[in-house]
């Protein structure tokens, strides 16, 4: 109870400035803590994550709430009946659920400048951008008000605003958890996964929430492979290299600047090119637009006044998109995933920046990149929408740099090799150069 | 995407077709998106690919078990 209590009080001292939160669940929080204190008193096992205080981003269903999806128009929603099923393996686990998170409409951007609930704030400095679209639970962690969060990722949701607030994310292989009752956006696309301040919670929570479903249409029938276990196995019989070409062409110093700090740090020199990024990410880009407008378009048909301007002009457009665009992308991605896949039969790990800057500031609309200037907003996602287009598994790594703003890294392994990225991220904590310091207030 | 591919019609024409009316006042942003779009396609579509490369969307026939 008095972990509940004081994750109530960090939420209460501290969302006034960052603006994560768009509902608490206090009474929920203090039933569920009551319940893993009376199971700890009746000597029953509580579950790998008693007591944890944790909140979902608020695309997730919680019983009781309407599933908001960033929008206005989901608040007019009923509320919803039942937990999302991660939400469920959470509370199966022990942990607490402390609330709902802010995030960018329906999850379409990198920035959680949310028009209806306000933007949300980076807890290393309030005037930046936390990043998105899932910036309410990246920012949760890094201010210190719970432990433990849930996100999404479809081009780089989770990956961009761990990479801005300095925290750890997961973003696991396409298929892996299940995203039933989570809003969908783009469903080629859409994956879910944790927030956390180290790796063996990210691990612990990992661990807690894989498992087959086969009410989602994509989740894969795999056993359950445990990662916390795997995390003391070290990274020596590992091949590690750092992706070149694209992934270096368009990043500033201080994105270079951190891959090269973890790539000294695990004693690499090699460098490898995935195929044809700058394509992927074209053809992710066409995609979402596509899958985000055809699902909007009964709302863009009535309403299209209630969405937020920064979402709505681009899903009007999606809507528009020729079927030929949409296959073409579609049966790229098919030959793509070959492409990459084959790639890890000699490379284990791929380092790559999750984002080519750190943190704008919040309302920057343009940013520099290789002298160029470009729109901030979709140029956050450039190294992280192809690798979720190829569906692999990345942890992205806050590197440890004192006085300056968060940056992160992608460590990325072949599908279905989580355990592989989690056991990197471990080196690269034990060794000091990852870290998530909880932000100074 | 062709060089006289002509956006600002292809816009109001397709939104026409779809019955997806498009406020005078977001119409510019729209085709600016649709253009930032038809960009990335050409990307796309420029690259050849065999006929023996399926769409990356495929489809599993649901089992009475997992209706029930």
């Amino acid at each position: 109870m008095e972990v509940a209590r004081a994750a109530l009080s960090r939420i209460a001292a501290s969302d006034r400035t960052l603006n994560c939160f768009t509902a608490i669940t206090a009474e929920r929080a203090l039933a569920e803590a009551a319940a893993v204190h009376a199971a700890l008193v009746a000597g029953r096992d509580p579950g790998p994550l008693a007591g944890v205080p944790y909140a979902v981003k608020n695309l997730f269903d919680v019983a009781g709430l309407s599933t908001l999806a960033g929008s206005r128009i989901n608040a007019e929603s009923p509320p919803a009946t039942a937990d999302a099923l991660l939400v469920s393996r959470l509370t199966a686990a022990g942990a607490i659920l402390l609330g709902a998170l802010n995030m960018d409409e329906y999850a379409y951007g990198f920035t959680t400048e949310n028009a209806h609930y306000g933007p949300t704030r980076n807890p290393h400095d309030p005037q930046r951008s936390a990043g998105g679209s899932s910036g309410g639970s990246a920012a949760a962690v890094a201010g210190g008000l719970v432990p433990l969060t849930l996100g999404s990722d479809t081009n780089g949701s989770i990956r961009v605003p761990a990479s801005l607030c300095g925290v750890f994310g997961l973003k696991p292989t396409f298929g892996r958890l299940s995203r039933r009752g989570a809003f969908p956006f783009v469903a080629s696309l859409d994956h879910v996964g944790p927030f956390a301040r180290s790796t063996a919670d990210l691990a612990a929570s990992y661990d807690a929430l894989q498992g087959f479903d086969a009410l989602d249409p994509v989740c894969a029938e795999r056993t359950f492979e445990p990662c916390v276990s795997q995390l003391r196995l070290g990274i020596v019989d590992l091949r590690i290299a750092i992706a070149g070409d694209y992934f270096e062409s368009r990043a500033e110093p201080e994105a270079l600047g951190a891959v090269a700090l973890a790539a000294q740090a695990l004693g690499v020199t090699r460098r490898v090119s995935i195929p044809e990024a700058a394509r992927a990410r074209a053809a992710a880009f066409v995609i979402t637009a596509c899958e985000g407008g055809s699902l909007h378009l009964p709302n863009l048909r009535q309403r299209a006044a209630d969405f937020d301007p920064a979402t709505r002009d681009r899903l009007l457009a999606g809507a528009l998109v020729p079927a030929n665009w949409y296959l073409q992308a579609q049966r790229f991605r098919r030959w793509y995933a070959e492409q990459t896949t084959d790639l890890f039969r000699t490379t284990d790990i791929i380092l790559a920046p999750a984002t080519p800057i750190s943190a704008p500031c919040i309302g920057q609309t343009t940013m520099m990149l290789a002298g160029e200037q470009v729109l901030t907003r979709p140029h956050l996602g450039i190294f992280t929408q192809p690798i979720s287009f190829m569906g692999a598994p990345v942890v992205a790594v806050p590197i440890h740099r004192p006085g300056q703003m968060p940056i992160g890294i992608q460590v990325i392994a072949a599908p279905w090799r989580e355990d592989l990225c989690l056991r990197v991220a471990a080196a690269l904590e034990a060794v000091g150069v990852a870290s998530a310091p909880v932000a100074a207030p | 995407m062709t060089k006289d591919f002509n956006i600002e019609a292809y816009v109001d024409h397709t939104a026409a077709a779809i019955g997806l009316p498009i406020d005078s006042g977001h119409q510019p942003n729209v085709v600016g998106y649709m253009r930032m779009i038809a960009g990335m396609a050409a990307l796309v579509n420029e690259f050849p690919l065999p006929p023996s490369v399926e769409s990356a969307s495929t489809f599993t026939p649901c089992s009475i078990s997992t209706l029930e």
